[in-house]
């Protein structure tokens, strides 16, 4: 018995633990993290997992190590494109809203700060005809200034202006740009906290309902970024929009 | 979609029990396909319509997370059909064993 013991000694259970690692609690949990490269909520993450019980145990690891094949090649390719159908939506219907803002009141824009924004907006529907990225507001604009002396040139227009955290230390830069600009405006403007912007969309969504139905003024719902930037781009896309608005006071 | 081996192969495996309910390993066992391959086409036959999908019930699993089925459908099995009657012609395709005559 002695002998016994002896000869499945330290090294024995050293194998043992091994064993137990590889074939019994490697595989689930490395399957596990494997399939979150699938986008949440997708049924390949459940379907990998309940398949591996019914997997011998001995071919267990070989199987899970395909799996990361699979989950790159097709998990990772489902996320990149939902990425990109997100940005071509945003992008697209950004054109799309110029042209028809400008058609109607000379001058819009409208610009999203957070993706959780953007997405409740495409989540309306109607208004995601409006939208601008943060990035295309900050290549084509370098203050807020630079963006309301363009829409307060517009006649009639109303403005949303929603307040992302980025602008939320320059408020008081924002207020005075903001009271220059009321003056010149015909319309309103209607300031929100960024703290609550989900919920300021939603509101803006709804007044932007009521404003359609009665056929009062294009809704305009804005979330300006302050990012600093330059460029000449920008420059010649203020000076494009100045000169419109001149041609349409005229 | 195009006419691979891996597509014959699931084809053939699929249509060897047409109305049956199809696991994913051992579909994956009995076509020979790898599941890297296997999975995708899976999901394209999904949305070409080709394949339902459906979840086994708590009863069945008996214990273990509930597995996932395809089954296939009345367009999958007219088009699978075509995929193996193609096949059949191909000379790329005289290796694979598919029990053809």
């Amino acid at each position: 018995m002695v002998e016994l013991l002896e000869a499945v000694g330290p090294t024995s259970l050293v194998s043992f633990l091994l064993v137990l690692l590889v074939f019994g609690f490697a595989p689930g949990f490395v399957l596990r993290i494997v399939v979150l490269l699938y986008p949440k909520g997708d049924d390949r993450r459940r379907e990998l997992v309940a398949e591996l019980y019914v997997i011998p145990r001995l071919i267990r690891p070989v199987w899970v190590a395909e799996q990361i094949e699979t989950a790159l090649f097709e998990g990772l390719k489902m996320r990149i494109g939902r990425v990109r159908h997100r940005f071509h939506v945003i992008a697209g219907n950004y054109r799309e809203a110029v042209g028809r803002c400008e058609e109607w009141t000379g001058l819009c824009f409208v610009t999203a700060v957070t993706e959780e924004a953007a997405e409740l907006f495409a989540l309306n529907g109607e208004l995601v005809q409006q939208l601008m990225s943060v990035d295309e507001f900050s290549e084509n604009f370098s203050s807020v200034d630079e963006f309301l002396a363009g829409v307060a040139m517009g006649d009639e227009a109303v403005l949303h202006v929603l307040l992302g955290d980025t602008l939320r230390n320059r408020q008081h830069e924002l207020s005075q740009v903001l009271a220059t600009s009321l003056r010149l405006m015909a319309g309103k403007i209607e300031l929100y906290d960024g703290n609550s912007h989900i919920a300021a969309i939603k509101s803006a969504l709804k007044g932007a309902r009521r404003l359609k139905k009665v056929r009062y003024l294009v809704p305009v719902v804005g979330i300006l970024a302050f990012w600093g930037t330059g460029g000449k781009r920008r420059n010649e896309y203020v000076s494009r929009l100045y000169l419109d608005a001149n041609r349409q006071s005229r | 979609m195009r006419t691979t081996h891996a597509l014959v192969q699931l084809a053939a495996a699929l249509m060897k029990h047409p109305n049956d309910r199809h696991w994913g390993y051992r579909l994956s066992r009995e076509s020979g396909v790898r599941s890297g391959a296997m999975y995708p086409r899976l999901s394209t036959m999904l949305n070409e319509g080709w394949l339902t999908d459906g979840w086994e019930t708590t009863e069945e699993a008996g214990g273990r997370p509930p597995r996932r089925y395809y089954r296939l459908t009345e367009d999958g099995l007219r088009e699978l059909g075509a995929v193996l009657a193609r096949a059949e012609q191909d000379d790329r395709f005289r290796n694979l064993n598919l029990g053809f005559t």
